[in-house]
């Protein structure tokens, strides 16, 4: 051999093994990249635009990493076998130095004296590949999931509520009473003698008014077929006057997950994913019902419907107003219960 | 109420460590490629030659060198450890390398559109690049001179320049004069790419793990809590979360603008820090430089970052101007 440093016996036996564990473990990281865009998983940790680039880095792990390497590691192996081999792309006579490239893991940097202490560390070698498997093998026993997500989302709810004041109830006017200054979009005389008016408060709520011959009046909210809204729009509106006023009155559908602040007064809530899952806020909408509502369990996932309207709470900073954005439901059969779609509202 | 059951503190501990693995994951595989094909066909002290050999305009060159080669934070590290190798100056490396992930386009657009909606978006993205650039600058010229005293002792042997490295051997200058097949080629940048995606990997791997760990004992709408009590203490609150957070820098404006309340100068400290130093980063960083350098990188970022901010939001104040969109 022309030069001494050992590429022979136990150094290349480490390289060989070094090398294919890491193909092996790239192959399995690559493999996961691309299942995972194709199943859907990633709907769980990623948001969209972010699913494109895990398919492109996964056909770039097989293609670049596990594929060139095989080849190129298979002629290496190859070579072993011929009688004149003296290491991996190594002429007999050249003197080692950078420009040899074998690559770097191995010979590559092996000649630089004093510089193989982790190259050539077998354990340190193993620990690595040992770490790079743990999301492979989450992959395997079905991580991701939406049950993974689900609890997540609770988990997050709870500590997003832990140092915050506890939400206060709306009371809020009566519809007897907010009907009051509101102005008569509609009448109609009923053959029973009954009149009924469609009133439209100040705020954009419409209230029906049944008035009967005889006795009280009584009101009710107009729920119309109604849209779906994003949780996000909703509390963006809340901070600007005018989205306020064209979104009052508007009937919206929305999702989320059921949190109970009190008997007719509730918060749903729902992830906001902007890049990934380790950006979840959860927006808040709150909901308020006629009547007690039973059989609805906290985090349960609901369906909602009603009218839309910005109440302002007290306490916010001097000056400032806070609304929050608020559904009112005419009745309690438009609160229903569902299965998530996506946790997570992007 | 508040008291997490165990299943829900590990189903939200993982879907954040699978988060950040998974989003930074495509990137690393891009530099690490990338850093294979420097490594193979860049030739040794190419680069130096368009350099200008004063310090300072070099290093501002550094600073911009995102916009002709876009790279986030992760996959810039990779890229910028061959480069060093390859005898770019290290003062360069470390301008690109903090202000590669801020000054490129494709973040100068996420940036803007996401604050579009706000109304802020062309402060927002002034703000960000000139503090980034500034920043990076002043970081890159401290090195510099701490590289000066005390030369590759503050890298790891994998980052050392190569010209250090090999002997001063003239006939080694010039490439082989054998002409490489492209099966050789190829084979030596899989070889590279091998190396340092798994070589990164590792790091990322263990970094979002902290970074999920973290997570479970504080939350973003905690810190926007605890800054909106005490305005002066937004900053460095909003830093904080951006070193805890993790985000890549084509994403985290829009993280950045959905704390609506929070003043402006606070969202540039949360912009300009997060790309430059985080868990993961912090990490990372330990492939390609020693501690000594790490603790002076960390140092100038937070002091620079924090004492900007604190002036854009005196500036702010002084002229009356509003700091909060809305």
């Amino acid at each position: 051999m022309a030069h001494s440093h050992p590429h022979s016996g136990e150094s290349l036996r480490d390289y060989f093994t070094e090398q294919l564990l890491g193909i092996m473990v790239c192959a399995g990281l690559g493999f996961v990249s691309i299942r995972m865009y194709t199943n859907g998983m990633l709907n769980y940790i990623l948001a969209k635009p972010f699913h494109l680039p895990v398919l492109v880095g996964g056909i770039a792990i097989m293609v670049v990493i596990v594929l060139l390497r095989a080849i190129a590691v298979w002629h290496e192996a190859g070579a072993l076998q011929a009688p004149a081999y003296d290491g991996p792309e190594c002429s007999p006579d050249h003197v080692h130095d950078t420009t040899c490239n074998h690559g770097t893991s191995y010979p590559g940097h092996s000649h630089d004296d004093g510089d193989h202490a982790h190259s050539h560390d077998m354990s340190w070698m193993f620990v690595t590949m040992l770490i790079l498997v743990v999301p492979i093998t989450l992959f395997v026993i079905g991580m991701p999931n939406s049950n993974m997500a689900r609890l997540a989302a609770i988990a997050e709810a709870k500590l997003e509520g832990r140092n915050s004041a506890p939400d206060q109830e709306i009371g809020g006017a009566s519809l007897r009473d907010q009907a009051k200054d509101a102005t008569v979009e509609d009448e109609k005389k009923q053959a029973d003698g009954s009149t009924v008016r469609t009133l439209k408060t100040q705020t954009g709520l419409r209230i029906r008014e049944t008035i009967p011959v005889s006795g009280e009046p009584k009101y009710a909210l107009i729920t119309a077929e109604g849209t779906e809204f994003r949780f996000n729009d909703l509390n963006d509106a809340a901070f600007d006057e005018d989205k306020r006023k064209s979104y009052e009155g508007q009937t919206a559908i929305l999702e989320g997950r059921f949190k109970r602040i009190a008997d007719k007064d509730f918060t749903l809530f729902r992830m906001k994913m902007t890049c990934c899952a380790a950006d979840t806020v959860p927006l808040k909408v709150r909901i308020v019902v006629p009547q007690a509502l039973n059989g609805i369990n906290n985090f349960d996932w609901v369906r909602v419907k009603g009218q839309i309207q910005f109440i302002k709470m007290p306490g916010g900073k001097a000056g400032a107003e806070t609304y929050i954005p608020v559904i009112m439901v005419a009745d309690i059969t438009d609160v229903r219960k569902g299965e998530p779609k996506n946790e997570y509202e992007q | 109420m508040s008291q997490l059951t165990p299943e829900e503190a590990v189903s939200l501990f993982l879907i954040k460590f699978l988060a950040i693995l998974w989003e930074a994951m495509p990137f690393i595989v891009l530099g690490a490629v990338l850093a294979g094909i420097l490594e193979e066909f860049l030739p040794q002290q190419a680069i130096t030659r368009f350099l200008p050999k004063q310090v300072v305009p070099a290093v501002m060159i550094g600073a911009v060198l995102g916009l002709v080669f876009p790279m986030c934070e992760c996959g810039i590290l990779v890229v910028m450890r061959r480069l060093l190798r390859k005898g770019l100056p290290l003062s360069c490396c470390i301008a690109y390398m903090l202000a590669g992930p801020i000054i490129n386009a494709v973040v100068i657009f996420s940036t803007w559109a996401a604050f579009e909606g706000h109304g802020i978006a062309r402060e927002m993205v002034g703000l960000r690049v000139g503090l980034g650039f500034v920043v990076a600058c002043v970081t890159a010229l401290i090195v510099h001179i701490q590289y000066v005293k005390h030369g590759n002792a503050l890298l790891t042997d994998i980052a050392i320049p190569q010209a250090a490295a090999t002997l001063p051997d003239d006939s080694e200058d010039a490439p082989a004069p054998v002409k490489k097949t492209l099966g050789k080629r190829l084979a030596n940048i899989s070889a590279t790419s091998m190396h340092d995606f798994v070589d990164i990997t590792l790091f990322l791997t263990l970094g979002a793990v902290l970074a999920a760990t973290a997570k479970l004992f504080i939350s973003p709408s905690e810190v926007e809590a605890l800054s909106r009590e005490q305005p002066f203490l937004a900053i460095p609150a909003m830093m904080f979360l951006s070193f805890l957070m993790c985000l890549c820098s084509e994403a985290d404006a829009f993280v950045a603008a959905s704390f609506t309340k929070m003043h402006i100068s606070a969202k540039v400290a949360f912009l300009v820090l997060g790309p430059m130093l985080d868990i993961k980063l912090v990490l990372m960083y330990t492939r390609v430089f020693r501690r000594r350098l790490i603790l002076t990188i960390a140092t100038s970022v937070v002091t620079l970052v924090f004492v900007l901010s604190i002036v854009v939001h005196l500036v702010y104040q002084a002229n009356n101007w509003a700091g909060v969109p809305g």
